[in-house]
């Protein structure tokens, strides 16, 4: 009651009193009248923050389903790894018995794996299977949903689909990562949006009734075998080509646009030889350092490292330096448990017999060191028919002066386990076809073991070098100084006019150490 | 009811009713703000989205172009006359759409190239008045296909500025995009008019929203 309303209730108490009860009704309907507007005004806020919520939570939710289907690809890729990195030696994954690659060689539709469900697909009216992994469900905080789900589907793309890509399987992974939404199953109010980001209200993609509205992406990846042979210069611990007559270049063996007859052409060479180091892995905890001298070496390619930069000039390299690099590199295979049957061989023996593919001929060196100095020679026979295989155990040193040599005709294809140390001089390994993918040294399986490389000497080496804990040093081979192949090591170190032109076929062949990416595709079906 | 007491109340209600309607004003500018902030937002986030899932999938990537080559192919989407050139990727054909129901291609490889048939999809993105289109040809649908038309994926976005600061053209090196857009806001008549005369508006310079992506295929 304010004042005038005591001056009028002295003078007139019925009249005022009367006044009072009108007053006390119009205070009412005014504030029944201000709380519906109030009401209004507040029904008007929420329901335009609600759509703008929601409309938010079901884009960030869209994002997390890409993310929980990357994450998909990426369980399925370490699927794919395990046996690769399971025992630190190079394994071939189909020889794994359970492993994902061994079922899907092995198994036929319709089959059981432990890896998950075997579905079944054909392709070209042939079936083949598909092994859905296990759907796995990672609960997480944040914008959007609390869940991300995942299932992924793997199979081996068919031999018929690969040309010029290599011996080994290339794998298909198809990924669909599910994000349930909250709320009601209503679109955003952006109408745009909805042509994007479809989501799943009443129906998944089969038809099927859904009891909560999800977003749903789908990706198709396939995954590459990486393999001993993917970089040009891979040193563990580090680089050192140590001036700018070093020259790293490529070609391609199997095509006539970058080589001649499959040799190496000057005048096709490519631009696809990495020189690639990574933080060490065998404990000494230096990272790997990559030196191309201050006068620059020609690099052909790109410079990869470990988050250490580059020392020496770069203004020689043609692709990219990065300092992102990383990549496991598993021990060499141990002789002795690669097979049991090695056959006794005398180093003054003069002619060592080929087997096939499937069954290669296995010697091991009964002097321990492999001696071929003077004028001594070891000649692998040539086969009479076909591609002869042959694997040579040197449990000792191998050293190669005078005008030794080994001499391997065209058609052979020889893998040499070499435990000790390894001097090529002389007249060197000469792998007579000049294909790379024709030798392979492996260095000691031991990791402990310290060992060193040098290759110089007049005969041309043309393969590969896959010693992880060994020091290769080159100081040119050949009278044009020129190597072929690639190199796998603890550190490498070029000198003088040495040249290594990489066989980019060897990126398809030898073992296989990893998988990566090839191909990344989105199946979201943008405007269908 | 005396004179002072109906003065005193006039006076008090048109003050009330002032301060009711110029909160009422304010109020509406606000939401309008809010609301224009939001949808500005919005079309930014769907546009990065466009091409982010577009660039990530993508072949070859042509910018500031309405042709991407691949493979030594230069494929074109013919855009309308005025219209200003963003982007054209191409992509991968992953579904066969000449029959019905389409149905999922099998990859194929070939000296380390993956590929989803004969001819990939085209993609391409411009500014034609007001709207930013978005085109996607498929060469298994007829040009008259309603797949194949260009469709807005954002109207009233003269004020949008997209700018990338990495990709060379054509791609050699680069294995990934940076793009971002920027929204004039609508707070004020001053900063809005300033925002659409200056990319380099502090006012939207406040807005940007950026990205960064991985061109997963380019390389391979």
């Amino acid at each position: 009651m304010n004042t005038l309303d005591c001056f009028a209730t002295e003078a007139n108490p019925l009249a005022a009193e009367a006044r009072l009860h009108g007053e006390k009704g119009s205070a009412l309907v005014a504030g029944l009248v201000t709380l519906a507007v109030l009401s209004m005004l507040a029904a008007a806020t929420f329901q335009t923050v609600t759509a703008r919520f929601r409309s938010n939570y079901q884009t960030a939710s869209w994002h997390d389903a890409l993310t929980a289907a990357e994450s998909g690809v990426e369980y399925s890729m370490a699927r794919l790894r395990s046996p690769l990195t399971t025992s630190g030696v190079l394994t071939n994954p189909l020889n794994v018995p359970g492993s994902l690659q061994s079922d899907l060689a092995t198994l036929s539709p319709g089959g059981s794996s432990n890896n998950g469900t075997v579905l079944s697909d054909t392709y070209n009216g042939v079936p083949f299977p598909r092994i859905q992994l296990p759907t796995l469900t990672i609960p997480h905080l944040g914008q959007g949903s609390s869940q991300y789900i995942f299932t992924t589907t793997v199979d081996a793309v068919p031999k018929t689909n690969l040309a010029n890509s290599g011996l080994n399987t290339w794998y298909r992974l198809r990924s669909v990562g599910v994000v349930p939404l909250s709320g009601s199953a209503n679109v955003g109010i952006q109408k745009y949006d909805n042509l994007l980001r479809k989501l799943q209200f009443r129906k998944d993609s089969s038809g099927a009734p859904l009891t909560t509205p999800q977003a749903v992406r789908t990706i198709e990846v396939l995954a590459k075998p990486v393999t001993t042979g993917s970089s040009a210069l891979f040193g563990q611990t580090g680089i050192n080509l140590n001036n700018q007559n070093v020259v790293i270049n490529s070609y391609d063996s199997r095509s006539s646009l970058t080589s001649t007859n499959g040799l190496y052409d000057p005048a096709k060479a490519t631009q696809s030889a990495n020189v690639v180091t990574d933080d060490n892995l065998d404990g000494s905890g230096l990272p790997g350092v990559i030196n191309l001298s201050p006068t620059g070496a020609y690099v052909n390619g790109n410079v990869a490292t470990n988050n250490t930069p580059v020392v020496g000039s770069t203004g020689h390299v043609s692709g990219t330096v990065t300092q992102d690099f990383y990549q496991t590199l598993p021990n060499p295979p141990n002789p002795a448990t690669v097979t049991s049957s090695w056959s006794s061989f005398s180093s003054s023996s003069s002619t060592m017999p080929t087997g096939t593919q499937t069954a290669p001929m296995r010697y091991k060196i009964t002097e321990g060191d492999l001696n071929l100095t003077g004028n001594s020679t070891l000649t692998i026979a040539a086969p009479a028919s076909g591609e002869g295989y042959v694997d040579v155990w040197i449990p000792g040193d191998l050293n190669i002066s005078g005008n030794g040599g080994i001499v391997m005709p065209a058609h052979v294809h020889a893998t040499f386990y070499i435990d000790g140390n390894v001097k090529i001089s002389g007249n060197g390994i000469q792998n007579t076809s000049l294909l790379p993918v024709n030798l392979t040294l492996y260095g000691n399986h031991d990791p402990s073991v310290v060992q060193t490389m040098t290759v110089d000497g007049n005969g041309q080496f043309a393969g590969l070098i896959y010693a992880p804990s060994a020091a290769v040093s080159a100081k040119g081979g050949g009278s044009s100084g020129d190597m072929y192949g690639a190199v796998v090591a603890d550190t490498i170190f070029f000198n003088g006019g040495t040249s290594l032109h990489y066989d980019t076929a060897m990126g398809d062949n030898g073992a296989v150490i990893d998988y990566r990416v090839a191909s990344w595709y989105e199946d979201n079906t943008l405007t269908r | 009811m005396s004179i002072a007491e109906a003065i005193v109340a006039t006076a008090v209600f048109s003050f009330a009713m002032a301060a009711m309607i110029s909160a009422s004003i304010s109020l509406k500018m606000s939401f309008s703000a809010t609301d224009d902030y939001f949808l500005g937002e919005g079309d930014q986030l769907r546009v990065m989205d466009y091409f982010n899932t577009d660039l990530r999938r993508a072949l070859a990537v042509g910018l500031n172009s309405d042709t991407a080559t691949y493979k030594g192919t230069a494929y074109t989407n013919n855009v309308p006359a005025g219209a200003t050139k963003y982007l054209t990727v191409v992509i991968p054909n992953y579904k066969d759409d000449s029959t019905t129901p389409s149905t999922t291609r099998f990859p194929t490889v070939s000296s380390d190239k993956v590929s989803y048939g004969s001819t990939p999809i085209k993609v391409s993105y411009y500014l034609l008045g007001n709207s930013l289109y978005r085109v996607e040809v498929d060469p298994d649908l007829l040009a008259s296909a309603s797949r194949c038309q260009p469709k807005s994926i954002a109207d009233n976005v003269s004020d949008f500025n997209i700018t990338d600061s990495v990709v060379a053209n054509p791609l050699i090196t680069e294995t990934v995009v940076s793009i971002s857009a920027t929204f004039a806001p609508k707070f004020s008549r001053s900063n809005w008019t300033a925002a659409l005369t200056s990319s380099t508006a502090a006012a939207r310079v406040g807005t940007t929203l950026g990205s960064k992506i991985q061109l997963r295929n380019v390389f391979q």
